[in-house]
């Protein structure tokens, strides 16, 4: 009995190991009759509007974005940017034999451009009269913020910009400010000793676009004022340098003239595209946003049927009325709300990355051109639950220092090329 | 060995039983349908005669094709019968092959009796068993591109079945087994889009809900002369509902969402009738069964089914079971076969099977207990472009112990 039990534990044991299924699983494959089924559509309304978001923060960027756009076409009409910049001394004084040469502000191209370079460009510094302050319990400056500045300027340099030459660009101040400051440093009761003696005298500038049909970028770490001295005697030259200070008050303000365009009358209120020629626009700067909608996908709760979003694909094709190189790289999405506000970026599945629409060009038809981003979680919201994030907002990368402008095609216009492509699994 | 060591080795038995059963099922695509193979050969002592038994008796082992033979249990035994298989097929169709193996305990059993009229058995053996993996695509709908699905299906229905047998005279007895399901039954589809690198399943578990079904039988023998015995069997059983909780959990690889979806899901088995006659000598049985269910009746989610019966023959030669010399001469000889219809219609193509066997019953232990060893190669299916063939081997291995427990209570 025992040597049985033995025996049969080892023959169970034996035949277990030899369980086994070779891997050809391709017999029975008509028997499957699964009802699930995958199904594609694309022909979900995608609704673009269009608005201007008129704040947008461009304090602390640490650029300096000056200069003029004229759109060609006129359809977004022009933008004028400048720059306000807070400076500090950088030595309290100076010996009382030192003897003034000039002062000079000097430039540093970032290598940031938007517009047609060709033509010739001024920039011109204007001295500022206004303390440059944040508004109560803010800390931020606006694309709109404004501050008073003197009509005459310090100073102006006209050139043929060369912005990836990155080339220092010197521009001859008035020798009544160098005077000026030279005198009040060799006082021995200098103003300028104290934290922020320099700047509640010297509020700052503004640099200044007058003639031009670009916009430049200057890095705000080698930009500076600088005061040239010798000592009688000598032909040693020396200098003292004014440099940027409080980082978080530089910033670019921001102004569009958009008179005898399609967008001439943009609000905050949404404007349909078919109200605009079957258009709606991007610009980055002056805060021009799409609105994206999807006033049908709900309908999907109506079929009831058990079902689940495996994809959610929005295309959007730019208007053929852009060059392709005016096209930038990538679009962002933010997710909004009824009132359209900017609540965050729109993240991938996981939650974490960016979604950066990234554009895909056909450079032989070029009506394929289009931008594309995954909006899976977003629409499995958007049709199992009564978020309150009922909407898209597209505004170009770096909105907030830059001036990219993207026309997009409606769907009647792209002739249904700008689309939501949706891949959805039913159970039965 | 006590009975306490007996009892210990029982319950391993039951452990090893349940934990091998689902991992090896006959592993056949025919099983995605209904409740997968509904098993119709139970092992035993007479796998070596085709799988006989409405007309034989429970004696030295326990017949559980037919209730109404436990009658046929010694008052002084106590039976203990287990049964092991290994079997391995080749799955053909025109399009492929692959074989299978799988192996198990597959049948556990207890009988003796309570009185001179009344005998009783308990056991658990297979009812039915799930075992496939499936590749197949299908279109996604509004494109030019398919997507896979992998559909796989494992597990099984066991059954424990309490039986009694009534003898009402000397010729005539009648039983019945009571009989509760347990198992489960696991079917999940996995689908993977490959182009848009996702994949998702579902997953439904079927689990009966505790019932029981029954089934009767009725045994009459005589005598021809002091030479010839015979016997005639009848068993039964009526349509029944058999009620399982199906459970649907569906998730998806990107988002790890799960839903639970809980349903119930009804499988009918519709009546049969099996009628059996053995004839016997002292050194010859031969034993022929039918049985036909009516599959055509019953209704199962469309499934498409039909009448399904089962013909087996045996015959048992032994030369000398009391006083042979030698093993050889103790030992019963079997041949058998069995041909079958399946239960399933597939693409309008009804699926019949057939089975040889050969055994041998080799007494051990002062002749009481025997193991039985069978061998059976058949083939059933069909054929052809969809539905395939399979070609099986399968060994048996039935030990059916006695041991004189009611004896050595009576001398103590």
């Amino acid at each position: 009995m025992g040597r049985i039990g033995l025996g049969l534990i080892a023959i169970t044991l034996l035949l277990l190991l030899a369980s086994c299924q070779s891997e050809d699983q391709t017999l029975g494959s008509s028997f499957v009759d699964s009802k699930t089924s995958i199904v594609y559509v694309d022909t979900f309304t995608v609704s673009t509007s269009t608005f201007v978001h008129d704040t947008i923060k461009t304090s602390n960027k640490s650029l300096a974005l000056v200069g003029k756009f004229i759109d060609k076409k006129n359809i977004v009409g022009k933008i004028n940017s400048q720059s306000y910049i807070i400076l500090r001394n950088q030595v309290s004084e100076l010996n009382e034999y030192a003897l003034y040469d000039s002062i000079v502000l000097l430039l540093k191209p970032s290598g940031y451009y938007y517009g047609d370079t060709t033509s010739t460009y001024t920039i011109q510094a204007n001295r500022v009269t206004q303390d440059i302050l944040f508004n109560k319990n803010d800390t931020y400056l606006y694309n709109n913020s404004h501050f008073d500045f003197e009509p005459t300027s310090l100073g102006e340099y006209s050139f043929k910009p060369k912005p990836n030459k990155k080339q220092l660009i010197r521009i001859k101040l008035e020798d009544e400010l160098g005077l000026d400051f030279m005198r009040k440093l060799k006082s021995s009761t200098s103003a300028f000793e104290e934290l922020g003696g320099f700047y509640n005298y010297f509020k700052g500038i503004v640099l200044r676009c007058s003639n031009g049909e670009s916009i430049l970028g200057y890095t705000l770490d080698s930009t500076r004022i600088s005061l040239y001295y010798h000592y009688e005697g000598s032909d040693k030259v020396y200098n003292v340098n004014f440099i940027p200070t409080l980082p978080s008050r530089q910033f670019n303000e921001i102004t569009s003239d958009r008179s005898g365009t399609i967008i001439e009358n943009i609000s905050k209120t949404p404007i349909p595209s078919s109200k605009l020629n079957n258009c709606s626009i991007v610009q980055a700067g002056i805060g021009l946003v799409t609105r994206i909608d999807f006033p049908t996908i709900k309908n999907l709760r109506e079929q009831n049927r058990s079902f689940d979003v495996i994809k959610a694909e929005l295309v959007i094709q730019p208007s053929n009325l852009m060059g392709i190189n005016y096209l930038p790289s990538s679009l962002n999405l933010y997710l909004t709300n009824k009132f359209n506000d900017l609540i965050g970026y729109f993240t991938d599945e996981d939650g974490a990355t960016i979604q950066d629409g990234s554009l895909y060009i056909d450079y032989i038809y070029r009506d394929n051109i289009c931008y594309t981003w995954e909006i899976t979680s977003f629409i499995k919201n958007q049709i199992k639950t009564n978020t309150p994030y009922n909407g898209l907002l597209l505004l170009p990368e770096n909105y907030d220092y830059s001036f990219d402008h993207v026309i997009i095609n409606d769907q009647k216009l792209s002739n249904y090329r700008t689309y939501l492509k949706l891949y959805l699994l039913y159970y039965d | 060995m006590t009975r306490t060591n007996r009892f210990v080795l029982l319950i391993l038995l039951i452990c090893s039983y349940s934990l091998a059963y689902p991992q090896t099922s006959n592993n056949s695509p025919y099983t995605y349908f209904g409740l997968g193979n509904i098993e119709t050969s139970i092992g035993g002592r007479t796998s070596g005669m085709g799988g006989v038994g409405i007309a034989l008796n429970s004696s030295g082992y326990i017949n559980q094709f037919n209730p109404a033979s436990y009658r046929g249990i010694d008052s002084l035994f106590f039976l203990f019968d287990i049964n092991l298989n290994g079997y391995k097929s080749y799955l053909e169709s025109k399009q492929s092959e692959y074989n299978v193996v799988s192996g198990n305990v597959n049948k556990i059993a207890i009988g003796f009796r309570l009185s001179p009229r009344v005998a009783f058995s308990a056991g658990i053996m297979p009812y039915s068993s799930v075992g496939y993996k499936i590749n197949t695509t299908k279109w996604v709908e509004g494109t030019t591109d398919k997507f896979d699905i992998l559909s796989t299906g494992e597990g099984g229905l066991n059954k424990i079945y309490f039986g009694g047998s009534y003898l009402l005279n000397k010729h005539n007895s009648i039983g019945v087994n009571a009989s509760v399901l347990f198992g489960s039954i696991t079917k999940t589809e996995e689908y993977t889009y490959s182009s848009l690198s996702s994949s998702w399943s579902v997953t439904e578990k079927f689990v009966p809900k505790s019932h029981f079904y029954f089934d009767f039988g009725y045994q009459y023998s005589n005598s021809i002369n002091k030479k010839y015995f015979y016997k005639v069997g009848l068993i039964g059983g009526v349509k029944t509902k058999m009620r399982f909780s199906k459970n649907v959990e569906r998730s998806s690889e990107a988002t790890s969402e799960e839903e639970d979806l809980s349903d119930t899901y009804n499988f009918r088995i519709p009546a049969y009738l099996g009628i059996g006659l053995s004839v016997s000598t002292e050194k010859t049985t031969i034993a022929t069964d039918f049985t036909l269910q009516k599959w055509s009746n019953v209704s199962n989610n469309n499934l498409d089914l039909t009448d399904s019966y089962k013909w087996a023959t045996g015959f048992e030669y032994s030369p000398n079971k009391q006083l042979g010399k030698n093993i050889f001469q103790r030992m019963s000889y079997q041949v058998g076969f069995h041909v079958d219809k399946s239960y399933l219609n597939i693409n309008n193509v009804n699926l019949y099977g057939y089975g040889i066997t050969a055994g041998v019953v080799i007494p051990i232990k002062n002749q009481f207990s025997s193991i039985c060893l069978s061998f059976e190669t058949g083939q059933k299916g069909y054929y052809s472009e969809d539905l395939f063939r399979e070609r099986y081997y399968q060994f048996n291995l039935a030990i059916n112990m006695n041991d004189i427990w009611f004896m050595k209570r009576k001398y103590k």
